[in-house]
């Protein structure tokens, strides 16, 4: 079976005045179209890093990576990160099209069905400042999804909400991924939205990062995130993470 | 009548927007009342001669040195001369400087090398370089605008850069990840984000250009409104000094103004 994603014996090493640091050693894992996979690991382990090199941002010191049995390239994936990023001099709809600018993507189709349909039409006309938490992260999700990418990149998209509007962007963001058939890889650094989210969860170890463990979970045929939270496998499958990242 | 946008909720509210208002009210009536006390005491010291009018000049005879000028046609010949000094050193002095710092924002290893000059020509008084530059651009206005443009030039490229590497880092990575090149990331993040910054440089871009405006003026000119307050001062002609100088006053703050408002454009339009 041809994988999506093909991550097979990558190391990254950067280099200090003072030291070389490996911060990834010998990462391999494949990842299957619509799949979502959640990476877990001690802050600090190169969680980050690894989203950088599958986005193809950095190269790897050795391995290699490929999408489609492609090598990476920018157009195929889509990032999100912690804060939303939104350009501050933008509206709604500039902000979504940005990818399609710098794509030269003259279309405006796709951002305004996307608008719409995520209940944003209102809000096409507004500055990011005039939004709130959840709203904003939704728009940013739509801006990566709006270049039509093949894997999302998540490093940890909903770290920076307080914990009320969390609750409700968490579901929002998923039912929006899942309804677009979007292959997933989110980095967290909290076991229980790891275990809610994905169908895998990869747990990594301390730097220099490998591979600990590889979990799969059946909690994705529950469509209510907090419904697949009150579960008996969510919870022991996060027992068994938290112990995987004792040792 | 212009009505409130505020909507008063309370009688409460009704109290502390009264209390605001009238506050605000009486700082302006301060401000008015400090200066025309001001205004006032000085003309009766002079008129009772307490104070030398020869030497402290007077308002009356300001305003009649200013009528003088303006009837001879004096006065906005030298205006227009020191204006456009000021204007070209300013347009030229933020726009190199934004160019100059854009530049070093794009090549590392170029800021690196021009670190330390940068830091000696921001500490350097410029005024030191005024031989120099009047030996190099000759003694007439070209002088005076370099005077103008080496003042708000080095403070611009070190304001300016500044700005651009506190740009988020997540932002260029997000423009990364989309595939933008360099030129992508100045044009669409990098530049606009730091508009705000920009017209900060502006506000003390112009103060530093009447600055090297009027130090060109001092060290050679034969027009302008330094050149007015020079020759006063030469032939002891005070009025002539604080005519100019109360002219200085008014179109700095003019110009001030202006970007003061084209600030508060920009932030009212970032949400700032």
């Amino acid at each position: 079976m041809n994988h999506q994603l093909v991550i097979e014996n990558v190391g990254y090493r950067y280099h200090t005045t003072k030291d070389e640091i490996t911060a990834i050693e010998n990462v391999s894992f494949n990842v299957d179209k619509n799949e979502f996979i959640a990476i877990v690991g001690p802050s600090g382990c190169g969680k980050s890093t690894l989203l950088s090199l599958i986005a193809g941002i950095i190269k790897p010191s050795h391995g290699h990576i490929k999408i489609n049995c492609e090598k990476t390239k920018g157009n195929k994936i889509g990032y999100m990160f912690q804060q939303d990023n939104l350009f501050e001099w933008r509206n709604v709809l500039s902000n979504i099209r940005l990818g399609l600018e710098i794509t030269h993507q003259k279309d405006n189709k796709l951002a305004l069905s996307l608008i719409e349909k995520y209940g944003l039409k209102d809000f096409s006309r507004k500055l990011p400042h005039e939004l709130s938490g959840g709203m904003r992260q939704r728009v940013a999700l739509i801006r990566t999804l709006v270049t039509n990418p093949e894997i999302l990149l998540l490093d940890e998209p909903f770290s920076a909400l307080d914990y009320q509007t969390r609750l409700t962007v968490v579901q929002d963001i998923y039912d929006i991924i899942t309804k677009e058939q979007k292959t997933s890889i989110l980095v967290t650094h909290d076991i229980g939205e790891a275990v809610s989210l994905a169908n895998r969860i990869i747990v990594l170890s301390k730097r220099p990062s490998k591979i600990k463990a590889i979990l799969s979970t059946n909690l994705t045929d529950i469509d209510s995130i907090e419904k697949r939270k009150r579960t008996f496998e969510y919870k022991t499958m996060v027992d068994r993470i938290w112990e995987e990242l004792q040792d | 009548m212009k009505r409130s946008k505020s909507k008063i909720c309370s009688n409460e509210h009704a109290k502390f927007i009264k209390q605001y208002k009238s506050k605000k009210l009486t700082i302006l009536f301060c401000q008015l009342g400090l200066l025309i006390l001001f205004i006032c005491l000085w003309e009766i010291l002079t008129q009772t001669q307490v104070l030398n009018v020869l030497i402290f000049s007077s308002p009356s005879r300001i305003v009649s040195t200013i009528s003088t000028l303006y009837t001879s046609g004096d006065l906005f010949y030298h205006i227009g001369i020191t204006l456009s000094e000021t204007l070209i050193g300013f347009v030229l002095g933020v726009g190199l400087g934004t160019i100059v710092a854009i530049l070093l924002w794009w090549n590392e290893s170029l800021r690196k090398i021009l670190d330390p000059y940068i830091v000696v020509l921001n500490s350097l008084p410029k005024i030191a370089l005024g031989p120099i530059i009047i030996i190099w651009f000759g003694a007439g206005m070209q002088s005076i605008i370099v005077m103008c443009v080496l003042i708000t030039i080095v403070i611009t490229t070190l304001s300016m850069l500044n700005a651009f590497q506190s740009v988020s880092n997540t932002k260029i990575l997000l423009l990364q990840s989309l595939g933008a090149s360099k030129f992508t990331i100045l044009r669409k993040l990098i530049l606009p984000s730091s508009l705000p910054q920009f017209v900060s440089v502006l506000k003390i871009a112009v103060g530093m250009s009447w600055v090297g405006s009027i130090m060109g003026e001092y060290l050679i000119s034969s027009a302008g409104l330094g050149y007015l307050i020079v020759y006063g001062s030469q032939v002891f002609q005070l009025d002539l000094v604080m005519s100019s100088t109360l002219i200085l006053c008014v179109l700095a703050s003019v110009m001030y103004l202006f970007v003061a408002l084209l600030e508060k454009i920009v932030h009212r339009r970032l949400g700032l």
